[in-house]
């Protein structure tokens, strides 16, 4: 017994020190969670205004184009759950703040993160501290290992740095790949019809409107916006969950008066301006965020 | 507890250490140990499902004693009654409640009547239908005065509930692994290093081939209609080696952990993409429950020693409760009737016992017209498990009318193509280990036969590499809903 055991551990060593090494290299590299994360942190009192939402905020709301101090805490498929956790983790030193924009997309109200494909992105958010997180959560080599190889190649070969966005939270480097509106836009849109479950709407649409009722006790105003959507995804997406989340959005605000509801989904003056089907190239982003700072108090 | 969760590497090394090394000398202890484990084991998914196991176990636990004792046959056939109604009651309750209401009420549509039953919603205890059919045997072994009854109750409720194969197989007799209970057990290093080298197939079956064709084949069932009939066909294919690399896996695993623990489980899977005819398919195929539904169902119902009239019934009945086994849907129902069709021709033509021996025995190669049998049987079994894997039968029709289409020459059209040249070679590794391992108990264990040490050991850490990078796309085994 003792002879297996000693086998087995000197068999599992090589293992073992791999797995350590592994850990040693992927634990220092931040990524855009971290940067975000650590920034609310430090920076929470400064902040004016706070932009949530999924990539549709974090690609389309420019924060350098607002006249006051916004960041841009948005990541992608961020459903108004986890917006909701981020606001209420840092609200109490947010003294300054006046102003949250929250991007609503098709599949906001229906997806959690908790849930399904993006089970793993939860633990993304372990550096807020939301979420249910276990202690393996903590350690980096738990994380899909094909892309923790793809992370130890981009940071150590390639010196590229994981933190996408630039240092007000904006996004700074866009995805690759091709632009063919035709076929992206309808994949888009299947893809997000098929995120969620009509069960989570009980979730996020309350968690929403409990960052809409207490902003407005607080007198903070609060702007839901549907992004813009290239013509091709906005024929393809789910229509009926488009309405709900339409009609959803539109309750809120009429409930509450310090809260404006923009819809820019079939916006005209953003036709020519995406960077893929759902998301705005750096133009668009910028006429959006004027858009959004003309209707700011 | 999935068995390629971290959970699990942390939970199995604990149970070990303290199962050999603290109570080593305690068969008792032991085997309370093991209950223990496996009610942690089992409850880790829901705690309810304790409940069940514990009712099944304690049930059986104590009509298989009363009927040990009793002497009248009428007395007898009313306890054997009472244990499979517990049993196949629960079964068809937490299974198959909300199948028989919903067609119930369809029937009575088709007719003009309208019915508005209380469908009720269940979740369904994983692994029910595995430790159900293990008790109902114990018990009808036990009316058949074939075995004596357990008078331990800790030790009967460990074998119901021995974790490695409570949740997905192999079904054991209480004939061959419950006296394992009762006896002293051995730690053998031999035994040991093959579980961990079973467990280490099992692992590659389940975490590369399995996992990565599940990819593949949730998008070509998922929306058939936007893949070309080349990409169907490949996702037909991935979906033959998804369930017999999961299944098939997850029995590896099994095996292997009992191995570690002393046990001995039965081989449930015998190469079974190697069969020349869908009879030897079904020899080798989930050999467990294949000879449970042969043992208590086809047997006592005449079996092949009967006219064919007989015999086409018999086998209609074993092929459909089979399906029926598998799940609550007509889909299930379908695949195991086609199989019936296929098994038919050969037991009517006395072909059903023709290849009982190892494939290609004595050879390195099989011959041109045993791998024309091979590839014909693996082509049928591949389109029966379209049925097996869509949402309706229709759907399943629908599949594979949009196979056989001019596209079915064209380039695959789905996402991810360079994987799928990936997934192909690992597939083509698997057959190769399969092929060569033919003969022993499963598909790495040729590798113990090779005398270059540096060799094996190479082998081994490549695959524990591989298992590792593919790692990630966990998804519960295909049989636990079973």
């Amino acid at each position: 017994m003792i002879f297996f055991l000693k086998r087995v551990l000197i068999f599992l060593m090589p293992i073992l020190l791999f797995v350590a090494l592994m850990e040693a290299l992927l634990q220092p590299i931040s990524n855009t969670y971290d940067y975000k994360s650590d920034y609310l942190a430090t920076n929470s009192r400064n902040v004016e205004g706070l932009i949530l939402g999924s990539s549709h905020a974090f690609y389309d709301v420019n924060p350098a184009h607002l006249s006051t101090r916004f960041f841009n805490a948005a990541l992608p498929a961020q459903t108004p759950d986890v917006d909701s956790a981020i606001l209420f983790k840092y609200i109490a030193q947010m003294k300054q703040l006046q102003t949250v924009i929250i991007s609503i997309s098709s599949f906001s109200l229906y997806q959690r993160l908790l849930e399904g494909q993006y089970n793993q992105q939860i633990k993304l958010y372990q550096p807020y501290n939301i979420g249910k997180h276990s202690p393996l959560d903590y350690l980096k080599i738990t994380n899909r290992p094909a892309s923790n190889f793809d992370i130890l190649r981009r940071v150590y070969l390639q010196q590229e740095s994981l933190v996408t966005c630039d240092t007000l939270g904006f996004v700074r480097k866009y995805k690759e790949g091709a632009k063919d509106f035709e076929v992206e836009g309808k994949k888009t849109a299947q893809r997000h019809n098929q995120m969620g479950h009509q069960m989570h709407l009980a979730i996020n649409a309350p968690a929403l409107k409990k960052i809409v009722e207490y902003c407005d006790k607080k007198g903070i105003q609060t702007i839901l916006f549907i992004p813009p959507a290239h013509v091709v995804y906005r024929q393809s997406v789910n229509a009926s969950r488009m309405d709900t989340t339409i009609e959803t959005c539109q309750s809120i605000a009429t409930q509450y008066n310090n809260c404006t509801f923009l819809n820019f989904f079939s916006d005209e003056d953003f036709e020519d301006l995406f960077e893929d089907a759902d998301h705005l190239n750096a133009a668009g982003a910028t006429i959006l965020t004027q858009k959004l700072e003309v209707k700011r108090r | 507890m999935l068995f390629h969760s971290i959970e699990f590497a942390l939970f199995f090394p604990v149970v070990f250490v303290i199962y050999w090394f603290v109570l080593k000398a305690h068969l008792k202890a032991q085997n309370a140990f093991i209950l223990l484990v496996s009610y942690v084991f089992y409850g880790w998914w829901d705690y309810r499902f304790l409940l069940l196991i514990l009712t099944s176990t304690l049930v059986d636990y104590i009509i298989s004693r009363q009927l040990h004792t009793s002497q009248r046959l009428f007395e007898r056939r009313l306890l054997l009654a009472i244990s499979l109604s517990a049993n196949l009651g629960m079964l068809m309750v937490f299974k198959y409640y909300n199948f028989f209401i919903d067609n119930f009420v369809a029937a009575f549509q088709f007719f003009g009547a309208s019915l508005s039953p209380r469908s009720v919603s269940l979740i369904l205890p994983v692994g029910i239908s595995f430790y159900t059919f293990q008790t109902l045997s114990y018990t009808i072994d036990i009316f058949k005065k074939k075995i004596a009854p357990s008078s331990d109750f800790i030790a009967f409720a460990a074998f119901v509930s021995f974790f490695p194969q409570l949740v997905a197989g192999p079904i054991e007799r209480a004939k061959s692994f419950l006296p394992q209970f009762h006896q002293p057990r051995q730690f053998r290093y031999e035994a040991a290093i093959d579980g961990l080298r079973q467990i280490l197939w099992g692992l590659f079956k389940k975490v590369v081939i399995a996992d990565n064709c599940a990819e593949y084949v949730n998008m070509t069932f998922g929306e058939p209609s936007a893949y070309s009939g080349s990409a169907l066909f490949f996702g037909m294919i991935f979906f033959s080696f998804q369930i017999y690399c999961d299944f098939s896996g997850y029995s590896d695993i099994a095996i292997g952990l009992s191995k570690l623990l002393g046990f001995r489980l039965k081989q449930n899977f015998a190469f079974p993409y190697f069969s020349r005819n869908v009879a030897e398919f079904w020899r080798r195929w989930h050999i467990s429950l294949s000879t449970w539904f042969r043992d208590y169902l086809y047997i006592p119902l005449g079996g092949s020693r009967v006219n064919n009239a007989r015999k086409i019934r018999n086998t209609f009945v074993v092929f459909w409760v089979s399906g029926f086994w598998h799940g609550a849907n007509w889909t299930f129902i379908f695949w195991g009737l086609l199989h019936a069709i296929y098994f038919l021709p050969l037991l009517l033509l006395g072909q059903n016992r023709k290849y009982l021996d190892v494939t290609a025995q004595d050879r390195i190669l099989p011959s041109i017209r045993e791998l024309w049998n091979i590839s014909l049987t693996f082509t049928w079994i591949s389109v029966a498990w379209v049925f097996f894997r869509a949402d309706s039968i229709g759907n399943a029709f629908d599949y594979l009318k949009m196979l056989v289409s001019p596209s079915l020459f064209s380039v695959p059209n789905f996402e991810g193509a360079d994987s799928a040249i990936i997934l192909l070679l690992g597939i083509i590794f698997l057959l190769v280990m399969e092929w060569m391992s033919r003969k022993y108990e499963y598909g790495l264990a040729i590798i113990e036969k090779l005398p270059n040490r540096l060799l094996r050991y190479a082998i081994y850490y490549t695959l524990i590499f591989v298992i590792y990078y593919f790692n990630g796309k966990e998804q519960e085994f295909i049989y636990f809903q079973f």
